[in-house]
């Protein structure tokens, strides 16, 4: 698997991980939210009930304490005559209580459910009857003394106490009662107001005619942050006339939730910004540099981490430490074949001092006795000399084979000396120019140097150049061109060095003999002209002055020999 | 006329029979071989003969100690003498003194060690008489040494 896809792996891998922890801590801070907010209702619940049930101790207790009252009952007889006074002293002491007791309305009823009197504050609308029949209330309230229900008239609901009327002394209610007295609260826009001011919040009534059930669903729903508090109003008959609706809204909720969605928002931002930044950078940081390196391994080419090896980064080193590597295995091939070579020319050079001694002196026999029968032999015997002439001729070709091994396995033997470059390739351009007389061939000059001694071997400094400018009048056929170009150069370490150039018009070769050419006894010459060591002479003799030898050659094109003469060598 | 003497000192038998026959048919020369160094310096010492031919690798005696021994003695040390040896001899030689040195070849310095070309120098050096000796590369041809035997012995 690419790094690529394992790092995509692993951060997707993150997120869900993330996601999955942000979910659990959403749930348990969400659960706490619930908790608090169900505190928040019970306890907003039960206020709203004690301010209600304080509200209505005021009814329950003018219910109470004028009932059991003497002028009361006197009332009732008294008025039953029609009496003025009685009219006056119920205005006194009923309609002062009104306004202690915050009540609006109060009705009194005889035993014969005759409204004996009634009174009401002058803003509400007149009830001057109690909105609903007080027969049904008579018999519930003449066996149970006491009745408290909503009624919601036309004026508005109210909520209603009723008592029987006692004499003082009768506390306990046990004789038969004397009359009803009933009073009633408006729940009013002044009573609404009052609340919410209390409950911090919206109170409200709803007639349990104009709302349907859709409403009362609507609420018992838990809206995230508002909730509903709603009390029945029940009227006599038990069945609800209304409700008493508290609505709030609970700000820290809100808060909560807004922030949950704005860690949401947060949470997926900061994703996609990491995302685009992990994108971004991770290719530019380690995909990239990652890729080239890989690219750059498997293809085997370390130019292409040139780039990346000036960063300092750890693919700079990753990327240093491999063309490194690769640069010391390029330097260790080429150490090892140039050993390689070295070690084949040494050992072929041994052989051929040991040949050489062996087949010098059959040779020598061979040619004088050569020599003494074709002196012998008469005039006429042409054949016969023939014969003999190419006996000769072949000892004398082996002796030349002999020679040049001789001279191959003594290249080694250098004796140094303070010679003129440009003598040595003046003496051996007239060698081979004397070889190729009979050839149209030019020879070149470009000397950029001029008196530059160097320590060397005069004789094989000249063999070495005339064996190359042997070789390029070989390659020609016909007519050509061999140029010999000589300047100075810095090598890599800033150090002087000679350059000749040696190159001819000739046929050139390919790639595959070029790479042997210095191999000893490798010829393209044919049988019998080249013994193939030439150039590995050439070689040798370079090598033991510190000197190298490269070739270029193109079939079609010719040949160059660039040889490179360290100037301080000694 | 008296006939010039020439000696032959070679360990190469059959060589030394072609040169005898070469050189007596060539003109009016009495001929001596020698087989090693010390037979041929013997030989020498009696024959004193106009020309010496000294080959280099011999058995017994060696040719530049012919050639020393020959220099000391003042009734040869003017004898002409021509050493018949190729280079590869001289290379050989070059291994003897390796060996006699007692050291292995492949720990030798070879840049301090002789070269062939510069023995054979030393040799012509420590002739007494540069003139007299000249060196001839083995293998040569009948009319190489009869132009060498021309040129030292003047016409005959």
């Amino acid at each position: 698997m690419k790094i690529q896809v394992k790092l995509v792996l692993f951060l997707l891998l993150t997120i869900v991980f993330f996601s999955v922890g942000l979910f659990f801590i959403d749930q348990i801070q969400q659960k706490e939210f619930f908790t608090i907010l169900e505190d928040r209702k019970e306890h907003t619940t039960y206020f709203f009930n004690e301010i209600f049930n304080l509200k209505g101790n005021s009814l329950d207790a003018i219910s109470f304490d004028y009932t059991y009252w003497d002028e009361m009952v006197d009332l009732i007889e008294r008025k039953n005559q029609t009496d003025e006074e009685a009219e006056e002293w119920a205005e006194e002491n009923i309609g002062n209580a009104m306004e202690t007791y915050d009540i609006q309305f109060a009705w009194v009823y005889d035993l014969d459910s005759r409204l004996i009197y009634s009174i009401q504050e002058e803003e509400e609308g007149f009830l001057k009857e109690f909105p609903i029949s007080f027969n049904k209330i008579k018999e519930k309230l003449y066996s149970e003394h006491f009745v408290d229900f909503f009624v919601w008239s036309k004026e508005g609901p109210l909520e209603v106490r009723g008592a029987t009327i006692h004499p003082t002394s009768d506390v306990d209610r046990k004789t038969p009662p004397r009359g009803y007295f009933l009073v009633a609260r408006a729940l009013n826009n002044e009573f609404v107001e009052n609340f919410s001011q209390l409950m911090e919040g919206n109170v409200f009534l709803m007639d349990r005619l104009s709302y349907k059930d859709e409403d009362v669903k609507e609420l018992h729903r838990d809206l995230e942050d508002v909730f509903y508090i709603y009390r029945e109003l029940y009227g006599f008959d038990g069945e609800a006339v209304g409700s008493l609706v508290f609505r709030t809204q609970y700000p820290l909720a809100d808060y909560l939730l807004r922030s949950k969605q704005k860690n949401f928002y947060y949470f997926i931002v900061s994703i996609i910004s990491f995302l685009i930044f992990f994108f971004l950078f991770g290719f530019v940081w380690i995909s990239k540099p990652l890729g080239k390196i890989s690219k750059a391994l498997s293809c085997e080419e370390v130019d292409q981490l040139e780039d990346l090896e000036k960063s300092g980064a750890e693919f700079g080193v990753i990327a240093r430490l491999i063309s490194k590597f690769f640069k010391q295995q390029k330097q260790l091939k080429e150490a090892q074949g140039q050993i390689l070579q070295s070690e084949k020319m040494a050992a072929v050079g041994q052989l051929s001092a040991g040949v050489a001694h062996e087949v010098k002196n059959p040779l020598a026999i061979i040619l004088l006795s050569v020599g003494s029968l074709d002196h012998e032999i008469a005039e006429s015997d042409e054949k016969t000399r023939s014969h003999l002439k190419m006996i000769k001729e072949a000892a004398e070709r082996a002796n030349s084979v002999v020679v040049q091994l001789l001279n191959f396995s003594r290249s080694s033997d250098i004796k140094m000396e303070e010679v003129s470059v440009e003598e040595i390739l003046n003496n051996a351009t007239l060698l081979a120019k004397n070889v190729f007389k009979s050839k149209n061939i030019i020879f070149h000059w470009e000397c950029f140097i001029q008196e530059i001694i160097i320590f060397a071997d005069k004789i094989l400094m000249e063999q070495v150049f005339f064996n190359l400018l042997l070789n390029a009048g070989d390659a020609i056929e016909g007519a050509g061109d061999i140029f010999v170009k000589t300047c100075l150069e810095k090598d890599k370490t800033q150090k002087d060095q000679i350059v000749v150039e040696v190159s001819d018009t000739g046929p050139g070769m390919s790639k595959e003999v070029m790479s042997r050419i210095f191999e000893p006894f490798y010829t393209t010459k044919e049988q019998g002209r080249g013994t193939g060591l030439g150039l590995s002479t050439v070689y040798m003799i370079l090598e033991k002055h510190h000197a190298t030898i490269e070739v270029e050659s193109e079939e079609g094109k010719g040949t160059k020999f660039i040889i490179r003469i360290p100037f301080s060598a000694k | 006329m008296e006939k010039k003497k020439i000696v032959i000192i070679d360990d190469e038998k059959d060589f030394c029979f072609l040169m005898k026959s070469l050189l007596e048919g060539m003109g009016p020369f009495e001929v001596d071989t020698a087989l090693d160094g010390e037979e041929g310096y013997y030989i020498v010492l009696e024959k004193k003969p106009d020309l010496i031919f000294l080959d280099y690798v011999m058995p017994k005696m060696r040719g530049d100690e012919v050639l020393r021994l020959l220099r000391q003695n003042s009734e040869t040390d003017k004898i002409p003498v021509v050493i018949t040896s190729g280079l590869g001899e001289a290379t050989y030689l070059e291994k003897e003194e390796l060996d006699k040195q007692g050291i292995s070849k492949d720990r030798i310095d070879r840049k301090k060690m002789p070269t062939p070309k510069r023995m054979v120098g030393e040799i012509f050096k420590k002739a007494q008489n540069f003139e007299s000796i000249m060196y001839l590369e083995k293998p040569f041809s009948r009319e190489t040494l009869l132009g060498l035997v021309r040129k030292i012995l003047g016409d005959f």
